[in-house]
């Protein structure tokens, strides 16, 4: 052999240990590292390790046992997709091959090819002080081939994952919140799977269907996001980019693998139906891809937690501390009414001359009603509804011809100041219903499908006429340009507060020739909220989006919807939120339980609700209104001042406080503990509980003062 | 009210709800305003959910007095004996039993129907056969008939009820000695439209080719507290029936649909049932509906959700329990504080006790103030006790017009009894300043013949008006040769007529109208009325103008509108006599009524006989061609809009089609 032979082979040789050398390194990954935190991010399925330094646990997601291949690839695989196959079809695509790895900063970014699906796109890596923040930017996700369009994406779906049976639980944002207990085997075969901010109206068209006696829409989920607690470790996701697009999935062992697991999906597209036509005959529907893609920056912030912060109370704790951090929520708040009561003036029906009026409360009553309740509570919300042009059906959402002058409405608002009560306008800039005076088509949003978006009332589900109880949606532009022209109506009246009815309860996206995504009517709703500030705000079960201008939450869910794959319900939202405004539960007039209401508002840290009218809601029955069954002052003045009565010794200690923990000490029996110290046990058994050497009566609750409260 | 604060505290403590705290999805629905059904308070709330281990069970039932239940394991042929917990306490049957499917427990004895064996077994409560009943030889049960016991029952004396596959004459009756004692509980044939007639029609060999209309065969039965029948026929509506131990149909209480599956009852006869959309049924033991909810869920798997329920059983506590087959679970409903106020209410108000019940519809009031049984409780307490006017207003909230009719009578008696007195007085004075004033006018010559001729044109119309009512031979000659009465005349009394429509429609009592949801739309009204009036006007005289008839289109449209007076005259006083008369008096608003149709209609028939100069023939004549002219020309004018919207439709169709390709 030649010495120039031999110095190409020892030439070859070194750049083959060289290639070795360097893919070797490539393999052990990429890590980052703080005082909390290692994180470290394998090539191969970018599979992630993280560890908690402080508690020692360590996180993974590389499930094997009990699993198939397909699964084991599912389970390993960081990044999981669902591709649109010719529109046609959706197919799943994991990635088990090596991504791309490099440093950018103090990142460590992750290039993905899957090659099957022809899409490419970049995940990025960060640490936060203590958690790690995982992000799959818009403009990275590539899609190279025409037949194959990213569908959804899911991040990490098997981190945090438990095998069988184990001490543990998962928490999800459902309603008030819930807990999917893992040490028992679930009854359940499918899922939970919910919309982050409910189900989007403008995707769908008509959400709740006119079936006669259809079930009630679930609770939705308020809060973008969940958590995993496996012996005594936590792991609190926390969705924050393209929460609007995304949707919380949790499965019990025993549902489709042997697995605890919960995740979060994003959405990028989706398919819909259409009717070729109203005929039924003549009728195909056609499932079409979405063709604009939401465009959002996925983000998922990933927190390990240990001991008493892996609790599902600590979970909220932590949270509602990261969104007061970010300015997502308030800190404290000054005023907190002791009840809230929501009256409904007036509602008209159609005669075969016009519409007729139907004033089930007049000035005159609802003076009444606002003396009564400081008489009763102190100090109240007082929620007006149904005050102007034709009452609630067809109340226009500016403010006009109302049915009391202005004289009137400033006197009733400064008497009512002065007892420490807030008098607030009901208003609604989102819906309204059909033939509403004042909006013109160009206001009214349409779906995908290009219909105007509609949504069914669900409560007059069994209305004989078809045309009552619709809904339209407005286009987020029209309800700012409503909601401005209303404020100088608004400031005539002299009320304090202002209520707003499916603002921050309704996310839907419109089409048409503006179309708008959902993420981009949350910046013009955030626009509106931010223009009526100046005001007491009080939103009705608002997302998280509309958190930070709330002073007063009401309708705030009591429970879960009750899916079978949950074990119990817990006051997550409430934890998280006490400290920023007042909590208001659902009206007190609906509840079959009515101790049991009391008591869960107690356990919660909630306050109670009412809907009143001055007359006998009777009157209301060929109105559109006619699902209201009791709402009597003179009946409910009685409910009211005995719900107060039997309240108010909590109250009184609880003033101001807000709710810090919450734990179950026995089936039925709950613990509460407040920012002041004091705790509160709420025993809805039906059996007494003796909880440190106090007996809790059945269906009644004791406070528990430390010394010197 | 101490009372009522007693059993809500009672109510509070005992009901086992109140510890899980449950949501549902399923709203609960009583009846309301117009007996629709409307959204009221969570009545029942699921409790728990057991799973079995039973292969497509088709029945159980629950003794009542242990809380133990027997479950039908009918893909497995055999009975499961379950606790209160769910525990399993023993297995009956098995390899006797082959495809159990109705199970009944009294008095100690299991009773099941096998279908597959074609027999039904008595077991005791450990499992021992008692008696095996096969296919009774009894001349009576026919010899060609089937037995294919699908469901059983029994009474507290041992008798037992199969139902078997096509029997139409009723549940089969054994006596505990199991010996065929005839049939009960047949229902009625249903006869259509068509088969009546071809009854009617056909010859007796044509009759004797059409297959036999039978009535349907019940499909389940249960005996109640009291020993009474309660059949079900799926497919039918009543699909309950409830008979007396004598076969005689007492009740058909108000369960809705025609796909009832399962009834039980309570130990106070209200009845509980399922229908098999997963419809949950609470009806009181005077047959009227309570409570509905639905349990089906299709999508979503929430507690309390049925795939496929068919079963129902109530326990002693008053918890329902549902059977749904496709999971082979039992789903437990408990009461919630509301719901178990109304059971308790109803119990009392169907016993009979009015007034000791007042306290706790009050309290039901409270919650829920449009629930038609709450009104109608409440009204008859107040009726009880004398207090007419507020029984008024709650009969009519409770949409009971009969206990409307009695209040109403019980006030105008008051009322005539305080006031005829003064009454008589002021009508006789009104009656006498009349005739004084029209003694007057005379004396002023205002009703003189030169003086009439003076009068305005309207008075003269509305004179001729007068005159055409009582003499319409006279009138038409007048209207056709002297040319009195014109077309001014005829539009006012139309005019006239469409307003006393109107104020019918909407001025008539309560006890003499419907119950409208939603108000009719006047131009819709007004349209049903003119329609009908101007194409009848078109088409008679079309019809004469062929037929040799005389009178001109004016001639017949002054006519008809001089012939619409009685009816725009007496309607308005009709609805304004029907907010004085109560139902025993219907019959004068009715007949007043029937006078102002047929005063109507003679003077439109004698009108336009004289006015075409027919004979009584050929006035038939020209009435028949018109009503086939007017049908004609609506079916015609139909046709053309359905076509118009077919082609309009289709080219929506097709333009949707093409942007779909477009998306696509």
């Amino acid at each position: 052999m030649s010495s120039c032979k031999r110095f190409t082979l020892i030439s070859l040789v070194a750049l083959v240990f060289l290639a070795m050398f360097m893919l070797s390194a490539q393999a052990e990954g990429l890590s980052l590292e703080n005082e909390a935190l290692s994180v470290t991010v394998q090539p191969q399925g970018l599979s992630l390790t993280l560890t908690d330094k402080r508690s020692g646990a360590v996180w993974s997601h590389n499930a094997q046992e009990g699993l198939n291949k397909n699964w084991q690839t599912f389970a390993g695989s960081g990044v999981v997709i669902n591709a649109s196959v010719n529109d046609t079809s959706v197919k799943q695509f994991t990635f088990a091959n090596e991504a791309v790895l490099s440093r950018s900063g103090d990142a460590i970014l992750a290039e993905l090819d899957f090659e099957d699906a022809g899409i490419t796109l970049m995940v990025k890596f960060t640490l936060l002080d203590d958690g790690l923040r995982v992000q799959v930017p818009f403009d990275s996700i590539a899609e190279t081939k025409d037949s194959h369009r990213l569908h959804n994406l899911t991040l990490f779906p098997f981190l945090g994952a438990s095998f069988a049976q184990q001490e543990g639980f998962i928490l999800v944002p459902d309603g008030s919140g819930a807990i999917i207990d893992l040490s028992v085997p679930t009854k359940a075969r499918q899922p939970y799977k919910q919309a982050v901010y409910g189900e989007d109206a403008g995707f769908q068209g008509i959400l709740a269907q006119s079936n006669l006696r259809g079930l009630r829409q679930p609770m939705q989920a308020l809060v973008p996001a969940y958590g995993m607690n496996l012996g005594g470790q936590g792991l609190l996701h926390h969705i924050t980019g393209g929460a609007e697009h995304a949707s919380i999935q949790a499965y019990a062992a025993g549902i489709t693998t042997n697995y605890n697991w919960a995740s979060a999906v994003f959405t990028y597209r989706d398919f819909y139906n259409v009717y070729s036509s109203s005929i039924p005959d003549l009728a195909r529907t056609v499932r079409l891809n979405q063709e604009r893609p939401n465009a959002f920056d996925a983000q998922l912030d990933i927190y390990p937690l240990s001991s008493d912060q892996a609790a599902y109370d600590g979970m909220a704790r932590k949270l509602r501390g990261i969104l007061q951090q970010s300015g997502e929520l308030q800190r404290g708040h000054s005023q907190a009414p002791a009840l809230h009561a929501s009256v409904l003036m007036a509602d008209s029906y159609k005669t075969m001359l016009g519409r007729t009026l139907v004033t089930v409360t007049n000035m005159e009553q609802l003076k009444g009603i606002a003396n009564g309740l400081h008489d009763f509570a102190g100090s109240a919300i007082l929620e007006v509804d149904g005050f102007a042009g034709k009452g609630l059906t067809l109340q226009p959402p500016a403010l006009t011809r109302p049915l009391a002058n202005a004289g009137e409405w400033q006197a009733l608002s400064q008497s009512m100041k002065d007892s420490g009560s807030i008098l607030s306008f009901k208003r609604d800039y989102i819906s309204v219903f059909k033939g509403t005076p004042g909006i013109s088509r160009r206001d009214l949003s349409q779906n995908i499908a290009s219909y105007f978006t509609e949504l069914r009332d669900e409560r007059n589900i069994t209305a004989a006429d078809t045309t009552a109880g619709y809904w339209r949606l407005l286009r987020p532009e029209a309800s700012l340009r409503l909601a401005q022209e209303d404020l100088g109506h608004l400031e005539n009246t002299g009320a304090e507060g202002l209520s707003l009815g499916s603002l921050g309860s309704l996310l839907f996206s419109s089409y048409g020739n503006e179309p708008q995504t959902r993420a981009e009517a949350i910046k013009v709703y955030r626009e509106l909220l931010f223009s009526l500030q100046a005001r007491f705000l009080s939103l009705d079960r608002p997302a998280a989006y509309a958190w930070p201008y709330a002073d007063a939450l009401v309708n705030l869910p009591l429970s879960a919807s009750g899916f079978v794959i949950e074990t119990r319900e817990v006051p997550f939202l409430q934890l998280v939120l006490s400290e920023s405004a007042p909590l208001y539960a659902p009206g007190a007039n609906f509840q079959p339980n009515e101790r049991l209401y009391l008591l869960k508002l107690l356990s919660y840290g909630m306050r109670p609700s009412y809907l009143l009218t001055g007359d006998s809601p009777s009157a209301l029955s060929r109105t559109d209104s006619r699902w209201l069954f009791t709402s009597e002052w003179d009946v409910w003045k009685e409910h009211i001042k005995s719900h107060m009565d039997y309240l108010r010794p909590a109250f009184d200690v609880l003033h101001g406080a807000s709710l810090d923990g919450h734990r179950m000490l026995a089936p039925g029996v709950f613990e509460s503990s407040f920012s002041n110290g004091v705790r509160l046990v709420v025993n809805m058994a039906g059996i007494d509980y003796v909880a440190d050497g106090l007996l809790v009566p059945a269906m009644d609750y004791e406070l528990m003062r430390e010394e010197g409260l | 009210m101490k009372r009522l604060l007693a059993i809500l505290a009672v109510l509070c403590v005992l009901s086992p709800v109140l510890g899980k705290a449950e949501s549902m999805l399923f709203p609960t629905y009583a009846e309301g305003p117009g007996y629709r059904d409307a959204l009221t308070l969570d009545a029942f709330l699921p409790l728990d959910s057991l799973k079995t281990e039973a292969a497509m069970p088709e029945d159980f039932c629950i003794d009542r007095e242990k809380g133990i239940t027997y479950l039908a394991d009918t893909g497995q042929g055999r009975v499961l004996q379950m606790g209160r917990d769910g525990e399993l306490l023993g297995v009956i049957g098995e390899g006797t039993l082959q495809t159990p499917g109705g199970v009944a427990f009294r008095e100690g004895v299991l009773y099941v129907a096998d279908s597959g064996k074609r027999q039904v077994f008595l077991f005791d409560e450990a499992g021992g056969l008692l008696l095996s009943i096969s296919r009774p030889d009894h001349p009576a049960f026919g010899r060609s008939t089937g037995f294919v016991p699908r469901k059983v029952s029994a009474d507290a004396r041992g008798n037992i009820y199969v139902v078997s596959d096509n029997t139409p004459n009723g549940v089969l009756q054994f006596n505990r000695e199991g010996q065929f004692s005839g049939f009960i509980g047949a229902n009625t044939a249903q006869l259509g439209w068509v088969t009546i007639l071809q009854r009617l029609l056909y010859t007796d060999k044509q009759k004797a080719q059409l297959l036999q209309v039978l009535p349907p065969s019940p499909t389940n039965a249960f005996i109640n507290q009291e020993g009474l029948l309660l059949t079900v026929t799926n497919g039918i509506e009543p699909g309950v029936r409830k008979f007396s131990t004598s076969g005689n149909l007492l009740l058909e209480p108000d369960f809705p649909g025609r796909a009832m599956l399962d009834v039980a009852a309570d130990a106070h006869g209200s009845l509980f049932g399922i229908d098999a959309l997963g419809g949950v049924h609470i009806v009181d033991s005077l047959g009227d509906r309570v409570f509905s909810f639905t349990t089906r869920s299709e999508h979503l798997e929430v507690r309390g959700a049925t795939k496929n329920p068919i079963a129902i059983d109530v326990d002693a506590k008053g918890d329902i329990y549902l059977l749904d087959r496709e999971n082979a679970s039992i789903i437990r409903f408990a009461p919630t504080e509301f719901g178990a106020l109304v059971m308790r209410a109803v119990k009392d108000y169907s016993e009979g006790l009015y007034l000791q019940s007042e306290p706790l519809w009050r309290g039901i009031e409270s919650k829920n103030s449009t629930f038609l049984l709450v009104n109608r409780a409440l009204a008859q307490a107040h009726f009880k006790q004398g207090r007419y006017e507020e029984a008024l207003k709650q009969f009519r909230l409770g949409e009971d017009r009969r206990g409307y009719s009695e209040a109403f009578w019980y006030i105008r008696n008051d009322w005539l009894q305080n006031n005829l007195g003064k009454a008589l007085v002021i009508a006789a004075a009104a009656f006498i300043v009349l005739k004084l004033l029209l003694k007057l006018l005379k004396s002023k010559g205002l009703f003189r013949k030169d003086s009439v001729q003076n009068e305005p044109k309207f008075l003269q119309e509305l004179r001729f008006a007068g005159h055409y009512l009582r003499h319409p031979v006279d009138g038409t000659y007048e209207i056709k040769f002297n040319r009195k009465g014109d077309v001014f005349g005829a539009t006012v009394i139309c005019l006239c007529c469409l307003i006393a429509i109107v104020i019918r429609k909407e001025g008539t009592a309560y006890l003499f109208r419907g119950y409208e949801a939603q108000a009719p739309n006047l131009l819709v009204v007004l349209l049903a009325a003119l329609l009908p009036f101007a194409l009848g006007i078109v088409a008679s005289y079309l019809v004469s103008a062929i037929n040799d008839g005389e009178a001109s289109l004016r001639q017949v449209y002054v006519v008809a509108g001089y012939s619409l007076a009685p009816y725009a005259i007496i309607t308005p006083l009709l609805t304004l006599l029907s907010h004085v008369l109560t139902r025993n008096e219907a019959f004068i608003y009715q007949f007043i009524n029937l006078i102002a149709i047929l005063w109507t209609a003679a003077l439109m028939l004698i009108g336009l006989k004289e006015a075409y100069a027919y004979k009584v023939g050929g006035l038939v004549k020209n009435l028949l061609l018109t009503g086939f002219t007017m049908v004609s020309a609506v079916v015609v004018f139909a046709v053309v809009v359905m076509l118009a919207t077919q082609e309009g439709a289709f080219l929506q169709t097709l333009w949707n089609e093409v942007m779909m390709r477009v998306k696509l």
